[in-house]
């Protein structure tokens, strides 16, 4: 397993949690940070996806 | 472990499955009725702790009925419910000699039986206890009519299975196998892969266990909306980064790296000035 594969996992289950908090401040009615936590969820699983994509490994 | 231990386990499995009994092939529409029918009472508004623990015996009673059935004497002559041959005879008379007649005949019961009684008894008591404890839940009001046709169906077929003896492959069906080689994958699933998906399985169900006691429907609505979408996303995401494992890394240049970079670079330096303005804000 190469470093980039567990900064992808990573970021995956960073993207998961962000995912969770976003979901409960939604459930709380707290729009500002349920939009902040899901806009982090999308930007960390999107770049997880990416840094493995063939071609960009350093 | 050999090729050969994991088919001859494999065919010991079909066999089990094959030798499945009356009240285990009862307990399939039982469990549906049970999800239908007595799970949203029991886990209702206002529903007391006890109506979920007898909801919880009612699954319970379903699904260790096979095994009560496995317990017993096992064969063809097992899925039967006739009192066996050295049962005592019914004619006996007196209070003590019947007593001792039905404790003879108690004791005479086969695993089927014991199965049957626990299977059905246990099934319909516990779900009777839960409807007893929350009569609200079966209200007009809050049942749908298509999901009370759907579990007035799942009780029907629960009782038709636990009334009906247990259907047997067919004895002829061996014959019919044309035997020939061994299907073989087109291709092994790689070590690993396993993980990663699980992993994201894991993250996408834990998801759904945010946001059950939201009041508003909408937001209820939305709520839920939001962690199937993103549930959905873990689960493509980790399996992406699974996928790309296998594929050939090519070293990218520089200007391709920043070109690829940059975007999420800026997004994340927003997000980040975002955080800090929302902190600042509290």
């Amino acid at each position: 397993m190469q470093l980039l594969d567990i900064l992808a996992a990573g970021l995956v289950l960073g993207a998961a949690v962000a995912f969770a908090f976003g979901a409960t401040a939604l459930a709380r009615a707290n729009d500002i940070e349920a939009i902040y936590f899901l806009v982090v969820g999308v930007v960390a699983l999107r770049a997880g996806v990416q840094i493995v994509r063939p071609g960009a490994s350093a | 472990m050999s090729e050969e231990q994991v088919a001859r386990r494999r065919h010991r499995l079909f066999l089990m499955v094959a030798e499945l009994g009356a009240s285990a092939q009862a307990a399939i529409p039982g469990l549906y009725a049970w999800a239908i029918t007595v799970a949203p009472a029991a886990w209702s508004r206002g529903a007391p702790l006890l109506a979920k623990m007898a909801a919880c015996i009612g699954v319970l009673a379903l699904v260790t009925a096979p095994f009560v059935e496995g317990a017993g004497k096992f064969g063809a002559a097992s899925t039967t419910t006739d009192v066996p041959d050295d049962a005592p005879p019914v004619s006996l008379r007196g209070g003590a000699a019947k007593v001792k007649a039905k404790l003879a005949a108690v004791k005479s019961w086969t695993g089927p039986q014991w199965a049957r009684i626990w299977s059905v008894w246990g099934f319909v008591l516990s779900s009777a206890i839960v409807w007893a404890l929350a009569p609200s839940a079966l209200s007009s009001a809050r049942l749908d009519g298509v999901r009370g046709a759907l579990g007035m169906v799942g009780w029907a077929l629960f009782a038709f299975a636990s009334a009906g003896p247990a259907l047997r492959p067919n004895p002829d069906a061996a014959g019919r196998i044309v035997a020939g080689t061994p299907l073989k994958p087109r291709s092994e699933l790689p070590r690993g892969d396993g993980a990663y998906v699980t992993v994201g399985v894991v993250a996408a169900l834990l998801m759904q266990g945010v946001g059950w006691a939201v009041s508003s429907p909408e937001r209820a609505v939305l709520v839920r909306l939001v962690t199937i979408v993103c549930g959905i996303a873990v689960i493509g995401g980790a399996t992406s980064i699974a996928l790309a494992r296998h594929q050939t890394r090519v070293a990218a240049s520089r200007k391709m790296k920043f070109r690829r970079s940059l975007p999420w670079f800026v997004i994340l330096l927003m997000v980040g000035a975002v955080g800090a303005v929302l902190a600042l804000g509290r």
